[in-house]
């Protein structure tokens, strides 16, 4: 019996951004991930939901039977109100506690800016949000959450960001486990990915750093310790542009225990505004983090900065050295261009950009060495500083997505988010060192996975425990195979093996029981219990591993069921009887062979 | 052992008895198998046992054979490696444990590869497969992989390379780590310039057939498990990769790049055990330029230990080039400057940087000492600790360089008779200072004398016993005075004579004591005398007893009869002037008696008259009257005298404690507001302490009270066997105060005699200037 297991990528299939993932599993469908693309500003911005339904105005709630949101990325949550609110989706949406509550931050913040900044109408509102969020069911760690009767998830921890998690989804014999994003090496807040040997039909798992394998955190960790260090030391002062959440955090914890371990006075200081929100969250969400986070939460919370202040506009004339971690992360606009305009002429001072920046902004430019930039009002602006480039990115890398499946031995594994050609290279990986199916479908490409199928079978504990201590005497064997006897009972839909005498008894049928009885002729002298004497010793040397029980008046009984009788006197030929039950026919047949082919055999002996 | 029940519990139970009393070449029957069947193999059907716990313990028995010596057969290896791919946690975890023994009862034999034809050592396969499990899912099965890794020495060098090899790529580059381009950069001598904008650029495009992901073998085993989330499996891995590194220079030398990547870490515990494994392969490995930057970070720690124990760590290095010497040198002396507390420390480091490089030091010297070709620098300020610290270094550089000596000024040349003298054990004997002070030289002669002389006066003291009490008297007081002298003109043999010394002191007491007893004057001024007297010697009895370590038994028991005997003068005085109160009194002196007398019995020792005599009436003395009592008391008296010391352990040690701060020199009083409290952080070295549990510090406050105060067992540092160091503090609060005044702060030890606990002054007590301020309204 083979069922199937269908998945459409209606974003982040060969692509990074607009994770949104249908999937359907023993008859449920399933959204995973519901995330806004960066890179566009009109419809393709969001997943095409018109692919699920059918018809104009049709509402989503019919055709899903639940949602589920990995983390609070807006490339994995973005799209979330639009679906809900304005396409219309009813069902359960679920996620973790720290994505639930950072999750709308994030999209007000992005509502903010695409309607008041850029003046977008039929966008979705705070209301909508608010809507949206009702809709949310919360699930914990390693719990197992029943969405119907069929239908239950589980969320594992993932590493990534705050509260990212990785779900296992299952229905009756078919599993899928989603990853999200997930980061496998342990970052200075969050721990490691870690997944159970849950052996999942398909393992779809993201594959930004398909085609990379870095070099250890350490290096870069210190790397940028010592550059703010001896920035400061100098008396510079250091400015890193970041966004609110995330590797912020990471930031701030390795600054603040850095800091810490010096013995450091100069100031750190944290743009207000979303950042302090954010921490918050962190703050209370602190089960998530990393083993030393948790530890030191026994004396204090680590969230709860000792040398990291919030910062004031009046304090970027200040004198003296300083480290200020600003929003936005790319120098664009805001809080960091300003500070970075006022601290830009002056060699002393540094910039780190810490992540990846767009063509186009200012981030991007000085990356690339331009030492003289032009503001908007046609002014030069001298830049004297130093300009570092920091890469600390929480995605696993290739080892660490083959490290995954080999914890969890998927028997299929689908590559989405990330690029094609890199998705290639891991695909054939995964084949050549797993032997097992990889896929990587585009957006809008169904991949249908056939997944052989269990039949489901209740037995009662009673008749395995008989049966298992009839065989359970001897030394255990993985390889043997163990006969059981029973009746196979179908009530309703459900499969049941019971006793056989009960089974009779149900079905109201008297017991018939089928006894082979064969007679041998055997020429052979002396007196009959001679003859059966030498049968005996020749079917115990036969027959080891049964019990063999030789009686007085000449018959022998063979595990209870199986009876040899000899009969006749002193003639030449000797009549041999040989009796055996239905259920001991091979034994019974193997005996009437034996004792047939080779009468001269009995003679031997 | 037929108990083959159903119920996992028992069959584990089985195993384990099987494990604890069977063994693996005895044969079992078996009541349906073939009749007879070695255990081993018994056990090895039961790891494949459909419950978990029972695998586990199948495993478990063989791994109790193998610690009780029974050898176990190679054929359970293949069934091992199988099961280290279990589901379950404790099965992978005694499978690992099962290759491991197997690794070093089979080092050299072959066992195939799968999918090819090839043969590995079983050390090697073993080593891998240990290696993989680094990668595992649970974090105990992680730990126990990485640490067993760090015994299998016999693994082929090979595969040890290999755990520390991570290939790096980016988008399907070649990449270079930044070890490798840090080990590139020393190589062609290039040195880095700060760092470009991606010059950890891609280099070579790779084929992607030969690119390996998994982690087949050993590769990088180490680099994970230093990476782990858990700080557990950090530091195993780091114990294990010291482990290994330290059987071979080779891998010592690849490793010394993740070991100094831990110098980072975020635990502290981790840090600390990445410097000390690193100061265990001081034999194989120099450090670089690069490395020693990250190095030298760690100085400005926030935590003293750290910092310490990296010292400890640079002074045993041996340092590449001149400008990792230099580097190293200012970045001591800034460390210096942000914690001064750490100056011996660092003066002992500078010390062994000196010594270890002499010739790295030798073009330093000059810029060092501020030396210029044609004018005279100014004389450098003798109290400044940096450059204290300086001349440490030059000056034991200078004894393996004698080039070094003859840049020497006339004011270096001062400082250096200085230096010697105040700090003997960190400036070494240079050539040429030995033939200046040629006349102070026969140091090692003065100490034989001293010797000798203690011997000349311990035998004169021989015939002490039988001399007449008006003779002894004065013989006593001049080898005091003389021994007092003794004691400031020697160091080494110092200890000694002070015993001796002070013991003397008390018989002096004794004899002047038996003079007035003589006199037999018993006016009760002549009592309070006598009684203060006798509170001299048991003071002084007490300091012999617990000050001093090494006194022989002989001269232990010497000390408790010369306490008793002015016990026994004591009790005699107060029972004279008030025989009714000394119940009590009576009682503690009985058993002062009885302890001496199961003393000597137990060291075989003989009794002076005075206590021959009272133990021969030691029933009369329990139960007689009272006046019987004064009657022996008094018999016994009469045969008080003074006796000589033996001395047979010529090198006694004291106990002596070192106050290092408060430093008792600041005029700045402390200030607290009335009725809070303030710290007071102390810093001390003792030495010759056998338990620190019985030191205190006390408080003296001008109202003349006193407070002890119990250091925690966590402040004290062990240095050596009988040296510790503690660093503490003390808090102290008073009511308000007209002026400011001092406070008191000294070290002492307590000790216990019976019920009496009394403290013993282990030095000079530090006045700290204090002032109490009025709460503020």
């Amino acid at each position: 019996m083979a069922s199937e297991i269908k998945v459409t990528p209606l974003g982040a299939g060969q692509d990074v951004g607009r994770s949104c993932i249908l999937l359907t599993i023993g008859g449920k469908n399933i959204m995973l991930d519901c995330g806004m693309h960066m890179g566009y500003n009109d419809e393709r911005r969001f997943p095409d939901f018109t692919y699920i339904t059918d018809e104009e105005g049709d509402r989503l709630t019919d055709h899903l039977d639940c949602v589920i949101i990995s983390h609070f990325h807006l490339d994995h949550c973005g799209a979330l109100p639009y679906m809900s609110e304005m396409v219309g989706y009813d069902g359960p949406i679920y996620m973790t506690h720290p994505t639930k509550a950072i999750c709308p931050i994030l999209l007000e913040d992005y509502r903010k800016i695409t309607v008041e900044r850029k003046g977008e109408e039929n966008f979705f509102t705070s209301e909508m949000i608010k809507n949206c969020m009702k809709k949310v069911v919360v699930v914990n760690l390693h719990e197992t959450k029943q969405v119907d009767e069929e239908l239950e998830i589980k969320a594992y921890y993932a590493g990534h960001v705050l509260g990212a998690a990785m779900f296992h989804i299952k229905v009756g014999q078919q599993s899928v486990v989603y990853t999200g994003d997930y980061n496998m090496t342990p970052d200075r807040h969050l721990g490691a990915a870690w997944i159970d040997k849950c052996r999942p039909d398909l393992l779809i798992t993201e594959s930004t750093y398909a085609t990379t394998i870095r070099d250890s955190k350490r290096c870069r960790e210190r790397d940028f310790l010592k550059k703010v260090h001896d920035c400061v030391e100098k008396g510079g002062k250091v400015l890193i542009p970041v966004f609110a959440l995330g590797r912020a955090q990471e930031l701030c914890i390795l600054l603040e225990s850095y800091w810490d371990r010096m013995n450091i006075k100069v100031p750190i200081y944290f743009s207000l505004g979303l950042t302090e929100k954010a921490n918050h969250y962190y703050k209370l969400f602190i089960t998530w983090t990393s083993q030393k986070i948790k530890k030191t939460f026994v004396q204090r919370n680590m969230f709860e900065f000792k040398h990291i202040k919030p910062f004031d506009r009046a304090f970027i004339d200040n004198p003296g050295p300083m480290v200020v971690f600003a929003t936005p992360g790319m120098l664009h606009a805001g809080l960091s261009l300003q500070i970075f305009k006022k601290w830009a002429p002056n060699e002393l001072n540094m910039v780190i950009m810490p992540g990846y920046c767009v063509a186009g902004t200012v981030g991007h430019k000085i990356l690339n060495g331009a030492r003289k930039l032009e503001l908007e009002n046609k002014q030069i602006l001298d830049v004297k500083l130093s300009v570092q480039y920091m890469s600390f990115s929480a995605h696993a890398d290739a080892k660490g997505i083959m490290q995954l499946i080999s914890q969890c031995e998927p028997r299929n594994v689908m590559l989405v988010h990330g690029e094609a050609a890199k998705m290639d290279f891991l695909k054939n990986k995964i084949q050549q060192e797993f032997g097992i199916d990889c896929y990587k479908p585009a957006n809008g490409e169904s991949v249908t996975i056939e997944t052989t199928h269990n039949i489901h079978v209740d037995i009662p504990l009673s008749l395995l425990k008989r049966e298992a201590s009839k065989t359970g005497l001897l030394p255990p064997d993985a390889k043997r195979p163990r006969v059981l006897h029973g009746a196979l009972v179908m009530r309703g839909n459900r499969l049941q093996i019971i006793d056989p005498s009960q089974a009779l008894k149900e079905m109201g049928v008297e017991e018939h029981h089928l006894r082979f009885t064969s007679t041998i002729s055997i020429e052979e002298e002396g007196p009959g219990n001679k003859v059966a004497e030498k049968i005996y010793q020749l079917v115990k040397r036969k027959l080891k591993d049964f019990s063999i029980h030789y009686s007085s008046d000449g018959s022998i009984s063979i595990s209870d069921s199986l009876l040899i009788q000899v009969s006749g006197d002193e003639d030449e030929t000797k009549s041999v009887l040989v009796s055996w039950s239905h259920q001991d026919e091979d034994i019974g047949s193997f005996l009437l062979q034996l004792l047939r082919e080779d009468p001269s055999l009995v003679q031997a002996v | 052992k037929h108990l083959k029940d159903p119920d996992h519990r028992v069959r584990c139970v089985c195993l384990e008895l099987i494990g604890a009393i069977g063994s693996p070449e005895q044969e079992v029957v078996d009541d349906s198998h073939e009749p007879f069947i070695p255990i081993q193999s018994l056990l090895a059907g039961f790891c494949g046992d459909q419950d978990s716990r029972v695998r586990a313990s199948s495993f478990n028995a063989m791994l109790q054979f193998h610690q009780r010596g029974l050898s176990l057969r190679l054929s359970i290896y293949q069934q091992a490696c199988q099961s280290l791919t279990d589901d379950y946690q404790d099965v992978r975890l005694s499978a690992m444990k099962l290759i491991w023994v197997l690794s070093h009862l089979y080092p050299d034999s072959l066992v195939p590869v799968s999918d090819s034809e090839d043969e590995l050592r079983l050390v090697d396969d073993g080593f891998a497969k240990i290696c993989n499990m680094v990668n595992d899912i649970s974090v105990q099965v992680r730990m126990e992989a990485a640490v067993l890794l760090g015994s299998l020495h016999q693994v082929s060098p090979k595969f040890l390379e290999q755990t520390l090899d991570k290939k790096l790529m980016s988008n399907m580059r070649r990449k270079k780590s930044a070890h490798e381009r840090a080990r590139e950069h020393f190589a062609s001598g290039e040195w880095a310039t700060g760092q470009k904008w991606a010059d950890d650029a891609p280099k070579e495009e790779l084929d992607p057939d030969n690119v390996n992901l998994m982690n087949i073998g050993a590769c990088g085993a180490f680099v994970h498990g230093t990476e782990d989330e858990f700080l557990e499996v950090r530091n195993a891995a780091l114990d294990s990769l010291c482990e290994l590194a330290s059987q071979s220079a080779s891998f010592a030398n690849l490793s010394q790049d993740s070991i100094i990547d831990m110098f980072n870490d975020e635990i502290e515990s981790v840090r600390l055990n990445a410097i000390n494994s690193l100061r265990k392969l001081n034999r194989f490995i120099t450090l670089r330029e690069d490395q020693l930057e990250i190095i030298l970070g760690v100085l400005q720690d926030f935590s003293t230990k750290t910092r310490d124990s990296l010292r400890d760590m640079l002074g045993e290095m041996k340092l590449a080039t001149r400008e990792c010497l230099s580097k190293c040198i200012y970045s001591l002396l800034d460390n210096l400057r942000r914690y001064p507390q750490d100056k011996l420390s660092i003066w002992k480091c500078m010390k062994n940087l000196g010594s270890h490089h002499p010739h790295l030091a030798l073009p330093l010297v000059p810029e060092l000492l501020c030396l210029h070709p044609y004018f005279d620098t100014p004389e450098p300020d003798m109290d400044d600790a940096a450059y204290i610290s300086v001349l440490m270094m030059v000056f034991n550089s200078a004894v393996e360089c004698p080039t070094v000596v003859t840049m020497f000024q006339d004011h270096t040349w001062r400082h250096y008779h200085y230096l010697q003298d105040s700090l003997p054990d960190l400036v070494p004997k240079l050539e040429k200072s030995i033939r200046v002070a040629e006349e102070a030289k026969p140091e090692a002669v003065a100490h034989s004398d001293v010797r000798s002389f203690l011997r000349n006066l311990i035998s004169g003291l021989d015939s002490l016993p039988n001399m007449e009490l008006s003779t002894a008297q004065p013989l006593l007081e001049t080898m005091v005075r003389d021994l007092q002298q003794v004691t400031e003109l020697n160091q080494k043999c110092s200890p000694s004579a002070e015993f001796v010394c002070v013991y003397l002191k008390t018989q002096l007491l004794l004899t002047k004591l038996m003079n007035q007893q003589g006199v037999q004057c018993s006016s009760s001024i002549a009592d309070n005398q006598v009684l203060s007297l006798i509170d001299q010697i048991l003071g002084l009895t007490r300091k012999l007893e617990h000050q001093y370590l090494g006194v022989s038994s002989v001269d232990h028991a010497l000390i408790q009869q010369t306490r008793l005997k002015a016990g026994t003068l004591q009790i005699l005085t107060k029972m004279k002037s008030d025989p009714t109160r000394c119940s009590q009194a009576k009682e503690t002196y009985l058993q002062q008696l009885q302890a001496l007398k199961k003393y000597l019995e137990t060291n075989e020792l003989a009794a002076d008259p005075c206590f021959v005599y009272l133990f021969s009436v030691l029933n009369d003395l329990e139960n007689g009257k009272i006046s019987d009592i004064l009657k022996h008391l008094q018999h016994a008296v009469k045969s008080i005298a003074p006796c000589g010391i033996s001395l047979q352990n010529s090198c006694i040690r004291r106990v002596t404690a070192i106050m290092h701060e408060p430093t008792g020199s600041s005029d700045n009083p402390i200030r607290f507001t009335t009725g809070l409290t303030v710290t007071v952080p102390v810093h001390a070295t003792f030495e010759n302490v056998q338990n620190v549990d019985c030191i205190r510090l006390k408080v003296h406050y001008p109202d003349q009270k006193s407070y002890l105060i119990t250091p925690k067992k966590c402040h004290f540092t062990k240095l050596n066997p009988l040296q510790y160091k503690l660093i503490s503090e003390v808090i102290i609060s008073h009511s308000l105060w007209s002026d400011q005044s001092h406070v008191e702060i000294s070290i002492v030890m307590e000790t216990r005699d019976g019920e009496t606990v009394s403290c013993q002054e282990l030095c000079r007590p530090v006045k700290v200037p204090v002032a109490p301020k009025a709460a503020k309204r």
